[in-house]
């Protein structure tokens, strides 16, 4: 039986957190704001993000938790930010994935497109993450509803050879039973 | 080494062993076997390729690319295998979360043991610039004039071991290189669509096929005409390899050419330069001038000149030139030279038929001026002078010395002065105003 995230408070406290996050970037951007963004956008990867990846117990999840923060202040701060507040998302919903949250992980991940739709590279890597994951996870049916996405938004014949390759490994995905 | 650095390290690329996914430590990955950057300078582009001998096992294997900490454009990386290419494919391309900014290539390959493979993508951040050292003989008759590039790395990962080809030449509009890119594509039965950002990238990477079809089996060349449809462009392959780290920039030589004639002369003209001749250089790129192989990209010049038959140099002037094409003459603006001096002086002023209308007010007047210029060289040389004036309305000169007309309101004279020598040139103005003025 699927659990239901917002069953218990925290979990209804993350999904308020989300839908805060999710409905502030969408404001017109402020010239003045492009700099701090990426400051802070910067900072949190190489302070904390980055090493992380080779940290382990609980230096591992400090940094984690430090990371995620410093990308939802970015995301409360430059919701104008229209590229940073994409990297955020996905950064955050990345964050959640390697915190064992793979549900919170996978609705940043589609937020992403929804929040940001002009920014195409970091929409095929988040649905790309959401679906493998949850391929990994043994989901494939929800998995083949982002590599259907994939296909559908990302199937050009001129598209780049990193994409090219995206999408035929999500047509391949798709078409196993 | 910095923090940067370390992450650069850790985030390179590196085989993952196939069966049990079993990582190989990030120190055993083999180094760049080649590197090559073409920089693309009017558009903060540069192609990157790279090639490595990997060592895959039969089956899946994985490798890691990250461009974090860097300027690579991520949308641009591409794998391929050189060798034993029809039994290696790329499966698939994740974003794993737990390594940002890196994406991890699923490969399968039908045969085990060694394959050398070439990773290209696009950096920003690393540029070029030229300066040219030209010097004159005593006589001021010939030049040797040696070329050099300066690259500078500023794109966040180190490039060991280089081989730098600039491509020279402004491209203006990405639409002339998808045209170029057209050509390309048409020849191998391939459509190319309408073009959109996301897709530069694809015909900068044709621009680079293309530049290097024209250059290929010239490896080692300086330099190479680009052909055909790319005339326009030129490629600049510096000679020998180097590494440029990030946060450096090298200077490195591109040519030296010995015995190109130039001119020498010098210039008057009090509303351009003030009181001041100023000497200029002038050569053409072509071939009767020891040059004329490729155009030479805008870059400043340094001049010097032998001032002893030991070549003990004394330094002319410094100047910037702009893009010389292949055929096309260059002058050389090098500043004043005080050996050369030039005085004008007014000597005489008269207000002449002065005219009144019917209420008695003045309607016309003529103003005539005589005006003296000694001109001295004190330099052991000869040397070449022009001298040009400017007037305003309806003006006429009369001179000993032959003034030619360059336009409506300039003249010019040549003098040719011998070493040490001191002339004299005169001339009369007479300068029309109001109902006196016929044109």
């Amino acid at each position: 039986m699927p659990r239901n995230n917002f069953a218990s408070f925290p979990g209804f406290l993350i999904g308020l957190g989300i839908t805060i996050l999710l409905t502030g970037c969408a404001t017109a951007p402020n010239p003045a704001h492009a700099k701090p963004a990426k400051s802070l956008f910067e900072f949190t990867a190489h302070e904390y993000h980055f090493p992380s990846a080779f940290a382990t117990g609980t230096e591992r999840d400090r940094l984690l938790a430090e990371a995620a923060t410093g990308y939802e202040r970015l995301l409360r701060k430059y919701p104008d930010q229209d590229d940073w507040c994409a990297k955020a998302l996905r950064s955050l919903g990345n964050i959640r994935a390697e915190q064992g949250q793979l549900d919170v992980a996978v609705k940043l991940y589609a937020s992403v497109a929804e929040k940001h739709p002009r920014q195409n590279w970091e929409i095929l890597q988040a649905w790309k993450t959401a679906a493998d994951l949850l391929w990994d996870a043994g989901r494939p049916d929800e998995a083949k509803k982002f590599y259907q996405r994939i296909i559908t938004r990302f199937d050009k014949p001129d598209a780049a050879d990193v994409v090219k390759s995206v999408v035929h490994a999500a047509v391949w995905r798709q078409n196993l039973k | 080494m910095s923090p940067g650095r370390t992450l650069l390290l850790a985030a390179g690329c590196w085989l993952l062993a196939s069966a049990g996914y079993a990582r190989v430590n990030v120190v055993t990955l083999p180094d760049r076997d080649t590197v090559q950057l073409t920089i693309y300078n009017s558009a903060d582009l540069t192609m990157v390729k790279e090639t490595r001998h990997l060592t895959f096992r039969k089956g899946l294997n994985k490798l890691k690319f990250s461009w974090a900490n860097t300027l690579i454009d991520p949308t641009s990386v591409e794998f391929h295998a050189l060798t034993h290419a029809d039994q290696v494919d790329v499966l698939d391309v994740r974003f794993p979360p737990r390594v940002t900014n890196t994406l991890e290539w699923h490969i399968n390959s039908d045969v085990a043991g060694e394959i050398v493979c070439e990773i290209r993508y696009f950096t920003s951040g690393i540029t070029w610039s030229a300066d040219y050292v030209a010097e004159a003989d005593k006589a001021e008759k010939l030049l040797t004039l040696a070329g050099n590039v300066r690259v500078t790395n500023n794109s966040g990962e180190d490039y060991e071991n280089t081989q730098i080809r600039l491509v020279v030449g402004v491209i203006r509009l990405v639409e002339e290189i998808a045209t170029l890119a057209r050509q390309r594509v048409q020849e191998t039965d391939k459509d190319l669509s309408k073009l959109a950002s996301d897709e530069k990238k694809n015909e900068w990477m044709m621009l680079g096929d293309i530049l290097e079809a024209s250059s290929a089996g010239s490896e080692r060349a300086p330099a190479e005409i680009i052909k055909e449809g790319v005339s326009e462009y030129f490629l600049y392959t510096v000679a020998g390899r180097d590494t440029i780290p990030t946060g450096w920039s090298k200077r490195l030589p591109s040519f030296q050419t010995n015995n190109v004639p130039v001119t020498s002369y010098y210039k008057f003209e009090k509303e351009q330069w003030g009181d001041a001749a100023i000497r200029f250089y002038k050569f053409k790129n072509d071939k009767p001038s020891n040059l004329g192989s490729e155009p030479l990209p805008d870059g400043e010049v340094k001049a010097f000149r032998a001032v002893t038959a030991d070549k003990l140099w004394t330094f002319v002037g410094a100047t910037n030139v702009k893009y010389i094409p292949i055929g096309e003459a260059v002058e050389l603006e090098l500043g004043e030279d005080r050996d050369v001096k030039v005085q004008p002086t007014l000597m005489d002023w008269q207000k002449l038929d002065i005219r009144f209308d019917e209420w008695g007010n003045v309607a016309g007047w003529t103003i005539k001026e005589t005006w003296q210029f000694e001109v001295q060289n004190s330099k052991d040389i000869d040397v070449e002078l022009d001298i040009r004036r400017n007037f305003e309305g309806d003006w006429s000169i009369d001179s000993a010395t032959k003034f030619a007309k360059l336009d409506a309101h300039k003249v010019h004279c040549g003098l040719l002065l011998k070493p040490h020598e001191k002339q004299t040139v005169a001339y009369e103005l007479t300068t029309r105003y109001g109902t006196n003025a016929t044109k």
